[in-house]
């Protein structure tokens, strides 16, 4: 391993270390988040019960509704991760007075961007966890191992998707402190356009056309069709080939933007303020 | 070790797009520093001398890569931040003035462990170099979460993370600000040691007590321009440093050069004693 490369994956591991050091110090709120898993399977499971027979539109995926939104909410919580991870470490350190100090190690930036993700990606894992093997596989219709195989790159494209709207948000904050307005409406979109309570279909064709420029709907689409639906990947490959191209030319434009805010608020001198 | 060429730092109006999301200190032009020529040897101690705001803890940290200059250029053994930032912070250890610099749920030992690695070191050396540093900054025996920690306790944790990779160059904003008169000796102590392990210090400091103590040089900077820049001993020679380096001081605030030249119009604003925390390169 390259000496680069290996003091890189240190300091991963020293950003995760320090975050779950400092994560066990408010161990209320970690219980609490992961109470939110039985708040929602509770929620999606009694929905569920209102259907007597399985509505045409989720028939491409299995028919139950109870497992449609455990996928639903598992992205949902993929979505919350990547696009609030890189604003949320960027506004504690500018808080906490550390950015300045950490830009100043030659650490690289996409390191520290990444590193900020490895502890809140190993909790969301819990979660997905959580939606996907107890929610599907044991209280609901149950998973297979090629449907999860087959669902992991849609899982890590998908993630990658939002990490890339999250790092533009993040470059805002690095220059407005406060107030991101792409992490906030990105949620609120994903919650209604990417079809991860209901599908897409039951909306007007204007926002279901709309739906499609979103890298979600693809990413959601396939786990769906992966898990529930028992395709392969000659079914999936068109989606998965469609949110490829979304991440391959996002996530390289999101980590330049992110250098030229950062270059910006050098320029302006406002780097470490909060 | 540091070479300073005509750097000179006009913090902009923000205009357009920026002006629109970010949030500057003023709404004006400020004018920070003009034409700062400086350097430091191997070896060295050079004090940074100057009112509130006249531009110290910006020149800091555009040295340490944290601030692009408008003007001039800085090279830190022989490196250019604006072409080889990451050769440059491989070579300069900070302090910054703002105590709040740390991880206040970490303990002092997880804070440097945490930083040396950051720093380049492997795990098992961050933990060791921890180990000494905080040894030698008498925190070893008290190590515990940085929020239980006295400002002069947090001084030293700070002090002890910027030597964690034995930088050649070490950059001190008022690292004794902090601390009692006993913890400044022992800090002013060891700025010496690290200079006679030829390590280069530039530190800014008001207290001239600790320039005369610990340094070689001085430099005095009043709006944003070095006044005067020699041997600590020119001005200490009768016995009496401190009122000497005032007597600068006053001189330069009463006749300042032109101090909006070079800047158009009214939107402009000076760095000095008038406009404590103007200065957006300040902490």
């Amino acid at each position: 391993m390259s000496t680069a490369l290996s003091s890189n994956t240190a300091r991963l591991g020293a950003i995760a270390t320090r975050d779950w050091r400092t994560a066990k110090r408010y161990r209320f709120r970690q219980m609490l988040q992961l109470l939110s898993f039985v708040y929602a399977a509770i929620l999606a499971f009694y929905v569920g019960r209102l259907f007597d027979a399985a509505p045409a539109e989720l028939t491409q995926f299995g028919g139950e509704y109870f497992d449609f939104a455990m996928v639903g909410l598992a992205v949902m919580s993929v979505a919350g991760l990547g696009i609030g991870a890189f604003n949320e470490t960027i506004m504690r350190e500018q808080t906490l007075g550390t950015l300045e100090v950490l830009l100043v190690t030659p650490t690289p930036v996409p390191v520290l961007l990444a590193g900020s993700l490895v502890l809140p990606l190993a909790l969301t894992l819990i979660d997905v966890t959580l939606y996907v093997g107890i929610g599907i596989g044991l209280i609901g219709s149950g998973i297979t191992l090629s449907g999860v195989l087959l669902a992991f790159p849609f899982f890590v494209l998908t993630l990658a998707s939002f990490c890339a709207f999250g790092i533009v948000g993040a470059s805002i904050t690095v220059l407005a402190k406060r107030g991101d307005p792409v992490s906030g409406l990105l949620i609120q979109a994903t919650s209604i356009l990417s079809g991860a309570l209901f599908p897409v279909t039951v909306l007007p064709r204007a926002l279901e056309v709309l739906a499609h420029c979103f890298p979600v709907y693809y990413g959601i689409t396939g786990l769906r069709e992966a898990l529930l639906g028992g395709a392969g990947w000659r079914e999936v490959g068109p989606d998965l080939g469609v949110l490829a191209a979304f991440v391959a030319v996002l996530l390289p434009l999101s980590v330049w933007i992110f250098g030229r805010a950062l270059a910006a608020s050098r320029r302006a001198g406002i780097l470490g303020n909060y | 070790m540091l070479e300073v060429h005509g750097v000179g730092m006009v913090f902009p109006r923000l205009r357009g797009l920026m002006r629109l999301v970010a949030r500057a200190a003023t709404d004006h032009e400020v004018v920070a520093l003009r034409g700062v020529d400086l350097q430091v040897a191997s070896g060295e101690v050079v004090g940074l001398v100057g009112p509130n705001g006249a531009g110290k803890t910006t020149l800091l940290k555009i040295i340490s890569t944290l601030l692009q200059p408008t003007t001039g250029h800085v090279l830190v053994d022989g490196h250019d931040p604006r072409h080889d930032a990451r050769a440059v912070r491989d070579r300069i250890g900070l302090v910054l003035a703002d105590d709040r610099a740390l991880y206040w749920r970490l303990t002092g030992r997880e804070n440097l462990e945490f930083f040396g690695v950051m720093h380049g070191l492997t795990r098992r050396d961050a933990r060791a170099r921890a180990g000494a540093l905080l040894d030698e900054v008498g925190l070893a025996s008290r190590d515990k979460l940085v929020f239980g920690y006295s400002s002069g306790m947090r001084a030293r944790l700070s002090l002890a993370r910027a030597l964690l990779a034995r930088p050649p160059l070490l950059l001190l904003d008022e690292p004794t600000r902090a601390l009692d008169p006993i913890a400044s000796a022992v800090v002013a102590g060891m700025i010496r040691d690290m200079a006679a392990e030829g390590i280069a210090v530039f530190l800014s400091s008001h207290r001239l007590d600790e320039i005369e103590q610990a340094c070689d040089r001085i430099v005095v900077v009043t709006d944003g321009s070095v006044r005067f820049d020699g041997a600590v001993a020119d001005l200490s020679g009768d016995g009496r440093f401190a009122s000497a380096v005032r007597s600068l001081l006053e001189v330069s605030s009463v006749a300042p050069a032109d101090p909006f030249d070079g800047v158009d119009g009214d939107d402009r604003d000076v760095v000095d004693d008038v406009e404590v925390g103007t200065d957006r390169g300040g902490s």
